[in-house]
């Protein structure tokens, strides 16, 4: 068994990638409700964000805060581009039609991106927080890793006030009820989807830039190793609760990160630390079906 | 209307934006500095050099006396003559990885650079050369059918300067059978045990003795950890390490992540952990997932917990520039091949071919290691006497020995031994800002491995 110092260091560790994983599974379920699409694309966007800032940051002219503010800009942009050129053709398509588009979309970006930039060169996106650090005992927490925790909570906080207390939120809420109903009582859906796909588009910056700074700055790992825990916090979430969203975020980061710190006769359980994400999605949507009935040949089934 | 109007100007900013930073990465990264002269200028090319500033760091038999500067010594590519070379090309096959997380591309853009400027300056006798280059996929399949292809659809003459993980073992035999000696850049277990292949490198698993052996160097006990990102084959990646540290009565574990590092900070902190204070840790990986695990590593606080080593992939300028100060004279890099930056004759030329031929490939040991192939196989070719054909040109780069160079502790040789890691006595770097600086210098690998012992034993017995 871990020790206490080891567990809460790597607990501190599971907080601050449950943070990324939670913003991830806000901005996916924000999306997917309003406009019925499941974002694969959406590391990827905030992947081309975090190469922008870094080249920005390369350069003698632009300033930290500028750059930043730019990768978050094309982030918006890529995600607008998409909301008004490719997803309409697929607005009156099924779900997963829609979602396999963002998948290619995804590829585009990644293949984009391999050939604009040398993806061998060794990359790291300092946001200049890294330095403040709090060490309790042998556990130590920086500045990226709080950010990291108070922007999951006040971006989930902020977007649950905007879909609960404003009237663009109600009407967000209308179209995801349904879309025929909300535009016949004259919701310009068209705009609804765009300022959906604006908010997700943020959140990619936000992440893509977080991502990149507090783990590895690989296309790989930013467009596809974020996916999977990010839909396992979605699924979580039962993609419609952001708040139940966020704390699925949490818990597969820290399941994920704890599982590490077992060795000796229980290392299997570090060995698999990997399919945390999976195991507790897995979980969550056997113990929420448990009541349900599957029809099958016209036989219902329990 | 208006709308959609500010919203095409804020897309064609942005992109502008993101077409400028590109622009200039390119022009401020230092891996790439430019050099406006022509190779075959030696002196005004070293007047116009911008490259990073040399570091005292050639290996300590280097053929070149402290006093000589750049300018004076500074080779050519080939005959180096100036005049482009023309007719029928001579065909070079290599093999390379290059898949997301695993790029070793690195290594034939090496040996492409200066054939090209071998190319530029006389050829081989009149006659340019082509590197075509195959990206295995990591795909068993694919890497068969590439080393089929390079053979029966190309017809190359010779391979060399490739750089992957499954060539060796999936095409090694199929090579020997169609008469190839092929010059690689090892990186799996078959690259070093068939006797027509030869690596002008160490390889991951001897990378991997030599930072147990370093770390042990600077005092580490109790044991060592070995953490590789996973791939085909990594247990090999650790072998040498776990023979030496147990047969040095250490405990040894390796761990493997997977690849890429997902988080660097929750993969340093295992290994230190499982390493105990004061333990050794040892990194390998791609030079992207080596610099996560060390940050990671700097972020927790963990530096100063263990010894660290880290493998030759880590001999690369963008990593040590990734890094903060922190990690100087904290982490001792295995240097495969010398110091990239080192103010060497052979070294100099790499930076100066690489900057004019080697577009955005990264200037570290990877591309040092296609670089090194492609002049042995140079030299080879212009030795031979007559039609240059994939027998005699085969037979040439059989008959290396005793190549010297600035990249290497111990002079290259093919030979006729069953086995080849001609390159077994290699430096160790350290961070000193954003370059390296050597620690330790030339050092023999200590022979508890049979592989190593065998090769010692030919090297005694032909008076290498």
């Amino acid at each position: 068994m871990p020790t206490l110092t080891q567990f809460s260091s790597f607990f501190v560790l599971g907080l601050a990638a449950g943070a990324v994983y939670a913003l991830s599974g806000t901005g996916l379920v924000v999306l997917y409700r309003t406009t019925g699409v499941l974002n694969f694309a959406f590391g990827a966007i905030g992947m081309v964000s975090a190469f922008v800032a870094w080249s920005l940051l390369q350069t003698s002219w632009c300033p930290h805060a500028m750059a930043y503010l730019a990768a978050f800009g094309v982030a918006v942009v890529i995600s607008l581009i998409y909301g008004m050129v490719v997803a309409p053709p697929f607005a009156q398509r099924d779900s997963v039609t829609k979602s396999v588009g963002t998948l290619g979309f995804a590829l585009l970006l990644v293949g984009i991106v391999f050939v604009t930039w040398d993806t061998a060169t060794v990359r790291k996106l300092d946001l200049g927080v890294e330095n403040w650090k709090l060490d309790i005992g042998k556990v130590r927490l920086n500045g990226l890793n709080v950010i990291s925790i108070v922007l999951a909570a006040l971006v989930v906080a902020l977007v649950t006030a905007l879909l609960n207390r404003t009237r663009l939120g109600t009407a967000m809420r209308a179209v995801a009820n349904d879309r025929e109903v909300a535009a016949l009582a004259g919701v310009p859906v068209r705009r609804i989807d765009l300022v959906a796909w604006l908010g997700a588009g943020m959140i990619c910056g936000l992440v893509g830039i977080i991502n990149a700074a507090l783990v590895n700055f690989d296309v790989n790992t930013l467009t596809f190793a974020l996916l999977v825990p990010s839909l396992a916090a979605a699924t979580i979430g039962r993609l419609s609760s952001l708040w139940v969203t966020m704390i699925g975020g949490f818990l597969v980061g820290v399941m994920s990160r704890v599982a590490k710190a077992f060795s000796g006769d229980l290392q299997f359980v570090s060995d698999y630390s990997e399919i945390a994400p999976f195991a507790l999605a897995g979980a969550v949507v056997l113990w929420l079906g448990r009541h349900r009935t599957i029809v099958l040949s016209g036989r219902a089934m329990r | 209307m208006i709308h959609r109007r500010n919203l095409a100007a804020c897309v064609v900013a942005s992109l502008v934006l993101a077409a400028c930073s590109s622009d200039s990465e390119t022009a401020g990264n230092p891996s790439v500095a430019p050099v406006t002269s022509a190779v075959t200028d030696t002196a005004a090319a070293t007047t116009t050099e911008t490259g990073p500033a040399p570091t005292d760091t050639t290996p300590s038999d280097s053929t070149v006396a402290p006093e000589t500067t750049v300018a004076e010594a500074e080779g050519v590519c080939g005959l180096g003559n100036g005049e482009a070379a023309t007719g029928d090309p001579i065909k070079v096959g290599a093999i390379t990885t290059q898949v997301p997380g695993v790029d070793l591309s690195a290594g034939p853009a090496g040996a492409k650079a200066y054939f090209d400027c071998v190319n530029a300056n006389g050829g081989i006798n009149g006659r340019p050369l082509e590197l075509i280059v195959e990206n295995d996929q990591l795909d068993p399949g694919g890497a068969a059918a590439a080393g089929k292809k390079l053979v029966e659809s190309d017809n190359v003459v010779l391979l060399a300067g490739g750089l992957s993980i499954l060539d060796c073992v999936l095409n090694g035999a199929y090579y020997g059978e169609q008469g190839f000696n092929v010059i690689t850049g090892g990186v799996g277990a078959a690259c070093f045990g068939l006797p027509h292949i030869a690596p002008v490198n160490g390889g991951p698993a001897y990378s991997g003795q030599f930072g147990a052996q370093y770390v042990a160097s600077q005092g580490a006990t109790g044991k060592i950890v070995f953490v590789a990102p996973k791939v085909p084959g990594v247990e090999y990646f650790s072998s040498a390490a776990e023979t030496w540290a147990l047969a040095n009565g250490f405990e040894y574990e390796a761990i493997y992540p997977d690849t890429p590092v997902q988080d660097g900070a929750a993969v340093a902190l295992d290994a230190v952990t499982r390493a105990g204070e004061g333990g050794g840790v040892i990194v390998s990986g791609s030079p992207q997932d080596t610099a996560t695990m060390l940050q990671g590593a700097a972020d927790q606080g963990l530096i100063d917990d263990v010894y660290w080593a880290a493998g030759a992939s880590a001999d690369d300028i963008s990593l040590v520039e990734s890094l903060g100060p922190e990690w100087d004279g904290k982490v001792g890099v295995n240097a495969e091949v010398a110091d990239v930056n080192a103010d060497a004759p052979d070294i100099a030329l790499y930076r100066k071919v690489m900057g004019e031929y080697g577009g955005d490939a990264a200037v570290g040991a990877f591309s040092a290691f296609g670089f090194l192939m492609a002049q042995i196989a140079v030299d080879a070719m212009l030795g031979i006497e007559g039609e240059i054909t994939r027998e005699s040109a085969n037979a040439a780069l059989k008959e290396v020995a005793n190549y010297q160079s600035d990249f290497l502790c111990k002079p290259f040789y093919f030979g006729n031994g069953d086995l080849h890691l001609a390159n077994n006595s290699q430096l160790t770097l350290t961070p000193d800002g954003d370059v390296f600086a050597t620690v330790t210098d030339c050092t023999l690998l200590d022979p508890v491995d049979d592989v190593v012992k065998a090769v010692y034993a030919y090297e005694e017995a032909n008076g290498i």
